[in-house]
């Protein structure tokens, strides 16, 4: 089985407990205006270019008619890329690399494995994206060596993919790290491209599965950052059982400069951005409302 | 030292218990132009023994007269000089006690609250041998001080000497352990009192003993505690670790870590002891090994230590110029750590290098990875040779210090000077860092030049010789080939076959010498060495930084911390028991001052250890703080930052070791 992955990030201690690897799968079912990690939203295999690290030798115009130099200036034209990725095979400095690699279950088990020494008992492996659960069955497969190997298995998810894909993987998951961005569905529609009906019918099915559940939700200006909205999505988290905590993730523009890689407009106000006030004031509502807050 | 003892100026101060002169203003106080005896021999890098605790130092005096007895002359001058040197300690120390009573008829209640155990303590070091603890800290700060005299010096196991006397003031009653404390945190503030940064000031807890008991004892815990609380630079706190060290005792170790200051460097005995072993040195001496003055290993009141470093990086450019390298961009112009010292030239201490080989029309990785190999060898060769020639020259016609030689059992006994037989074992130590920085370059040239073809040997080496002027497009491809410290076996496994080929030649040439050469991979010069070593092919420019130690090039390792602890596992670290040391440096954002900082820490350290690592060092700093210290150093006095053996305020530091400190802070993880 073979599934598509663009990033493994090791030592990364926000995704679950311990120390783990996160394993990035590539595409989306959502469209979030302020996501910060775009190389997850097509499921496809991508170029990317990194203008910073361009030295202008031209290798890539050489060989490709998809690439020219104007001057110091690289111009990819993406609509003709015909993905036999040659450029990035000549290209010196690294400015060209290829957003995404397909893996057997094998290969990204034995590349999470690196890190085996530091996952104690606790630690392991965190899927997410782009949306895991997108490669439901790949992810079951990978999971369940990893399980046997003795470490855990986190799955990081927005929810809006079919209950099946949650079934699939359920077995060989100890933690579930789940996104809640709005609950209006209206709202949830225009800031994400669907509404949450799916995700929410989702959450509650989970929460019925004896699994932890840690919520993440992203503050992000101008949409969810109010205390009605907060206030509702902490009464939603009171009617459930397992859920363990609430994390607040503020809106940051860090991704930006992937949008412009991949050849995407940023398509949100990178001048926006949340203060330490409301994070402060969001987190008492949760905590009023008995829920444990980490960030 | 009598003339020194008599003269030298008693100091009783107000804020402290500890009596016995902090720093000694040389412009009143000139001792060295009649004392060039005790600066002869002793370059503090060592601990002293510490005979005084067990017999007081006129006991000490007595044993020396008294072992002088059926000795043939030479060591019955050694005994002699030890006995009116430790009896000169004595009169010292009751002009303390005189001075103490002069002052106490207008002390003030507060000041007497420090006087009155201060006389206390220094009577019982009159009478005899310290039976107290805070008497034993005082004869501990005394001896230390005369040691050193006008320097400051290694400390050693120091939580091992006092803890009799701790245990037994406890046991008794006689001392709470809040106290104890008090009194510890008294006696670091005396150490800071007497300077910070590259002061030799290494203090080692915790250890085991011969049959593997833990000998990290509630001393060690209240001694990591009170270096917590004063959170000053020093002592130099290393941490010897092994599988049965007691839990209470880590955990204020992975406090100390998570306060950032890079302190609590972790030594693993659990490979430290069995290379030693491997080595030829006996269990006993092994297991009760300490750091000497800066990171190198010792063996505790056991052994001097004498070394001297291979500039790895500069022995490259040797290789790639067959021996005639172009002139440097400029001249080597830097200061030695901090800024305080005047910027001077520096050059390499290489000796001429040898024709390893034209590599300039190279058409296979192999010739050029050989001729390094060549030139490396050789210097490796040429300068062990000349550190033992040296020191057979010095151990002829060295004299030690009699304070020094009184200190250590075995030259008490036998009135043996401690350089010529006097001490058990012999520590002579090479040092080899940067490797990682070499195999760097190696790697870059194999990949761009041998495996993607870009560019010529010839080519890479015009674009040094002009220090990559007009050739940045390869400079930055060079740049761009595998690093170290990013767990990819390209690179990883070139550093490591260069630091086996160290290893391996120390053992030669000891066989051949009939010496036991102890190898260490580290160097304390790295800043020097980017300075008097031109581009390299790893994309560095004249003056960028090279790598300290084992520890990845700064920068370069951009896969977070677990890809640098796997980096360097590959290496030969275990046979490395001069010590092998790597730095992981975090940035603040992931490490929060908190109990789950301190689990972060303590996971890192389980698995360097389960890596067979011999040393880690861990520090967590704040890059925007750094940059802040730069511009308002005065409200940045307390940022301690880890240099190379020692930590040191950031803002004491030469501008060049800032950027090389800010640089290191490791990239990526989350």
């Amino acid at each position: 089985m073979k599934g598509t992955v663009f990033n493994i990030q090791r030592f990364c201690l926000h995704d679950g407990p311990g120390i783990r690897t996160t394993v990035f799968l590539k595409g989306c079912p959502l469209r979030c205006r302020w996501c910060h990690n775009p190389a997850g939203l097509s499921p496809n295999i991508q170029v990317q270019f990194l203008e910073d690290k361009c030295v202008g030798c031209a290798r890539c115009a050489s060989t490709c008619k998809c690439h020219t130099l104007a001057g110091a200036e690289h111009i990819l034209n993406r609509a003709d890329c015909r993905k036999c990725f040659e450029c990035i095979e000549n290209c010196p400095s690294g400015a060209l690399s290829m957003c995404g690699e397909v893996m057997t279950a094998e290969e990204l088990f034995s590349a999470v494995m690196a890190d085996k020494d530091f996952y104690e008992t606790d630690g392991g492996v965190t899927f997410s994206g782009g949306e895991p659960l997108l490669q439901s069955d790949f992810v079951r497969e990978v999971a369940e060596l990893v399980r046997q190997a003795g470490y855990t298995v986190t799955v990081d998810t927005c929810g809006e993919v079919p209950w099946e894909a949650f079934q699939t993987v359920l077995p060989v998951t100890d933690l579930f790290l789940y996104d809640v961005k709005a609950m209006e569905p209206e709202l949830h529609k225009s800031a994400t491209g669907v509404d949450n009906l799916r995700i929410q019918e989702n959450l509650r099915r989970l929460d019925g599965c004896n699994k932890d559940i840690w919520i993440r939700i992203p503050v992000i200006p101008t949409v969810n950052d109010t205390v009605e909205e907060m206030t509702k999505i902490a009464e939603l988290l009171t009617t459930l059982s397992t859920v363990k905590r609430v994390t607040l993730m503020p809106y940051h523009s860090l991704g930006n400069h992937q949008y412009k890689a991949l050849g995407y407009v940023y398509p949100f106000d990178a001048s926006l951005s949340v203060s330490d006030e409301q994070i402060a004031a969001f987190t008492d509502i949760f905590r009023q409302h008995g829920l444990l807050v980490k960030q | 030292m009598l003339r020194f003892l008599a003269e030298a100026p008693i100091f009783l101060p107000t804020d402290s218990r500890i009596a016995g002169y902090t720093i000694l203003n040389t412009e009143e106080f000139a001792p060295p132009k009649y004392a060039p005896e005790w600066e002869i021999s002793d370059n503090l890098h060592f601990s002293m023994g510490t005979t005084y605790l067990t017999y007081g130092f006129g006991g000490v005096a007595e044993r020396a007269y008294a072992n002088m007895e059926g000795k043939d002359n030479e060591e019955r001058q050694t005994l002699l000089s030890i006995a009116r040197v430790y009896e000169g300690v004595v009169a010292f120390i009751k002009k303390h006690i005189d001075a103490i009573d002069a002052r106490m008829e207008t002390a003030t209640p507060e000041e007497r609250e420090n006087l009155v155990p201060m006389r206390s303590n220094l009577c019982e070091l009159a009478e005899g041998a310290p039976r107290t603890f805070g008497a034993a800290v005082q004869a501990f700060y005394l001896a230390w001080k005369l040691r050193g005299t006008l320097n400051t010096a290694t400390i050693g196991r120091l939580d091992q000497y006092l803890y009799p006397f701790y245990r037994n003031d406890i046991d008794s009653g006689r001392l709470s352990e809040d106290e104890a404390l008090d009194i510890v945190c008294d006696l670091w503030r005396r150490f800071n009192a007497s300077g910070s940064g590259d002061t030799l000031m290494t203090l080692t807890v915790g250890g085991q003993d011969k049959d593997g008991n833990d000998e990290a004892n509630d001393l060690s815990v209240l001694m990591v505690k009170a270096s917590c609380i004063v959170h000053q630079p020093e002592p130099h706190l290393h941490v010897r670790y092994h599988n049965n060290t007691r839990a209470d005792f880590m955990d204020q170790v992975a406090r100390l870590h998570v306060l950032g200051g890079g302190q609590g460097s972790i030594y693993n005995d659990e490979v430290i002891i069995p290379s030693m072993i491997e080595a030829g040195i006996p269990l006993q001496y092994a297991c009760n090994y300490a750091t000497d003055g800066c990171t190198e290993l010792i063996i505790d009141r056991k052994s001097r230590i004498r070394f001297t470093n291979v500039d790895s990086v500069k022995c490259l450019e040797y290789a790639l110029f067959n021996g005639n390298p172009p002139p440097l961009p400029g001249p080597a112009i830097t200061k030695y750590w901090t800024h305080r010292t005047a910027a001077k030239e520096w050059q390499s201490s290489l000796v001429p290098p040898c024709e390893s080989g034209d590599i300039s029309d190279a058409t296979e990785f192999k010739e050029v990875y050989d001729a390094y190999c060549r030139q490396f060898k050789y210097q490796v060769i040429r300068k062990t040779k000349r550190l033992i020639g040296a020191d057979r020259y010095f151990k002829e016609r060295s004299i030690t210090p009699s304070f020094l030689n009184g200190s250590y059992d075995e030259c008490l006994e036998s009135g043996l000077d401690s350089f010529r037989g006097g001490l058990p074992v012999d520590c002579l130590m090479m040092f080899s860092g940067s490797l990682t920085t070499v195999a760097d370059s190696l790697a870059a040239l194999k990949y761009v030049v041998f495996d993607k073809k870009h560019y010529t040997m010839k080519e890479v080496l015009d674009a040094l010789a002009a220090n990559y002027e007009g050739y940045e497009a390869m400079r930055r491809e060079l740049a761009a080939a595998p690093k170290f410290g990013n767990d990819d076996d390209y690179v990883d496994m070139i550093a490591a076959d260069l630091a086996q080929l160290f290893i391996d030649t120390l053992k030669e040439v000891g066989d051949e010498e009939n010496t036991r050469i102890w190898p260490a991979l580290l160097g304390y010069l790295f800043v020097q060495e980017a300075h008097f070593t031109g581009a390299t092919p790893d994309g560095r420019r004249w003056k960028e930084p090279i790598a300290e130690h084992y520890s990845a090039t700064p920068g370069k390792a951009v896969n977070g911390p677990t890809a640098i602890i796997a980096s360097a596992a590959k290496g030969p670290l275990k046979q490395a028991y001069g010590t092998a040391p790597v730095h992981v440096t975090l940035p603040r954002t992931l490490v929060p001052r908190n109990e789950d900082g301190e689990a972060l820490m303590k996971r890192l350290v389980r698995a360097a250890i389960k890596k067979d690592f011999l040393m880690l060092n861990i520090g967590i700093y704040d890059v925007e703080a750094m940059r802040e210290a730069q511009k308002n150093p005065e409200q940045y006095a307390d940022l301690i930052v880890r240099v190379w053996g020692y930590s040191a305020r950031f803002i004491d530091l030469s501008e060049d070791m800032q950027e090389h400190v800010i640089t290191r802070v490791c990239q990526q993880g989350s």
